[in-house]
């Protein structure tokens, strides 16, 4: 899937946040996006998501697009922020209520094999509010590749995760990249993500900048 | 439809939990008040502490306070239910299902929530008027089926509003007239709902239609000004 950024500007109550940004990111490569808190990739992650109307421009999933649609883009996931959850309820519990709004449902096979792959599942039925803050986020990762998007889009994925798992989450990417999966990475640690991403993108005064690596 | 209502009822009761507390206690001291300060007979003070006994004939400020919390706490909490998924919950709802869809399934879960949390309200009242006398248990199902259909019709009746008043800030006019003339309506409406009961039931079904309709044709651009909000 080819996600297309053409000439986006956003301004809260004329405060411009982005200014006019133009962004491809094709299938089977991993985009990296660096700039400090308030720099704007939040928005712009929400901007990609259909979450917020971008004051001029458009964004376009393979040749449509979403804003002239009023559509939430098609085979997209995402985790922004920070990861919500159902506090009483165990962390598979949770998975499966949200497998349940899909249509088709994500099976169950599906659920355990994303929460295998992310350490999680020793801990699957214990409830969501026991759970560390790096378990949280990686609940919060396994909420977005359960369900196979084509478009993976992670806002600071690696808060509050511990080294060895950072190690593993990075794999799992990689090999999704690899199956032709779209993936876009927000963070303000560039260390986070420099070896990860094929593209870096700098965030900083509303300008994006391609970053040489 | 089962995340979306396991998700508001957790949030009525989990982050409300103390207007919901403070809802109940309310209830309580006003219940005491009919009692010792208005010497009201037991079997009328289901009735009067959730304020359906308001009448210009027999106008007190105690009714008036109870109707007019009755009915805000309601509104409050279904409006709350309404914008929270949009303001806070996106990724994990609108990546997964249409805006349409959502909206059917919200008026769904908001509905539920309001027969549990009335429910609640309705059990709490009899199984304490019922310490001090002997009240019909089938006149309480009967007094909480039409104050139900009541809210239910003011919920969505204040979500539209709200919605219109995102559009449009003029519309604040529009919403503290409408709520006068809610109230004084309501003043009138209880007697002719007691008459005319199918009539009211028709009309709220009626105006339920006619919101969703609405919401389905605006729910992008309400979308959008709640995440900006």
């Amino acid at each position: 899937m080819i996600v297309e950024v053409k000439n986006v500007s956003k301004k809260f109550k004329n405060i411009p946040v982005l200014s006019d940004v133009n962004l491809e990111f094709k299938s089977g490569k991993i985009y990296g996006l660096i700039g400090r808190n308030g720099s704007g990739k939040s928005v712009f992650l929400k901007i990609l998501c259909g979450f917020y109307e971008p004051t001029s421009g458009a964004i376009i999933y393979d040749n449509v697009d979403i804003n002239k649609e009023g559509l939430f883009p098609a085979r997209t996931r995402a985790l922004i922020e920070k990861p919500y959850f159902l506090p009483d309820l165990s962390g598979y519990k949770n998975l499966k209520l949200l497998a349940e709004l899909n249509d088709p449902i994500t099976s169950d096979e599906a659920i355990e094999e994303v929460l295998k792959e992310l350490d999680l599942y020793e801990d699957k039925d214990k409830k969501y509010k026991e759970y560390s803050l790096g378990m949280k986020q990686k609940l919060g990762i396994a909420q977005v590749l359960m369900d196979d998007p084509e478009v993976i889009i992670l806002d600071e994925p690696f808060n509050g995760v511990e080294d060895k798992t950072v190690e593993k989450i990075r794999k799992l990417l990689l090999s999704k990249a690899k199956e032709g999966k779209t993936i876009i990475i927000a963070t303000h640690i560039k260390d986070d993500i420099e070896k990860l991403v094929d593209v870096l993108y700098k965030f900083d005064g509303g300008k994006v900048t391609i970053v040489d690596k | 439809m089962k995340y979306v209502l396991l998700d508001d009822i957790k949030y009525i009761f989990g982050k409300n939990k103390k207007i919901i507390l403070s809802y109940f206690v309310v209830l309580v001291l006003l219940l005491l008040g009919y009692m010792f300060l208005s010497y009201t007979d037991p079997k009328e003070m289901p009735t009067k502490v959730f304020g359906l006994d308001l009448s210009f004939n027999k106008f007190n400020w105690l009714e008036m306070l109870s109707y007019m919390l009755s009915l805000s706490i309601y509104i409050i909490l279904s409006i709350k239910l309404f914008i929270k998924d949009m303001a806070s919950n996106s990724e994990n709802i609108f990546l997964r299902i249409s805006k349409k869809k959502w909206v059917s399934y919200k008026l769904l879960s908001i509905i539920c929530c309001t027969i549990l949390y009335m429910l609640i309200c309705y059990f709490l009242i009899f199984v304490l008027v019922y310490t001090v006398k002997n009240i019909l248990l089938i006149n309480i199902i009967s007094l909480y089926l039409k104050n139900l259909i009541y809210i239910l019709t003011f919920e969505v009746l204040f979500i539209h509003i709200y919605c219109i008043a995102l559009k449009q800030k003029w519309t604040l006019f529009l919403i503290v007239l409408l709520l006068i003339v809610a109230g004084v309506i309501y003043l009138n409406i209880y007697s002719i709902i007691n008459i005319k009961y199918s009539v009211f039931c028709f009309v709220s079904v009626l105006l339920y239609i006619f919101i969703y309709r609405f919401l389905l044709v605006n729910i992008a651009s309400i979308f959008e000004l709640i995440k900006e909000k």
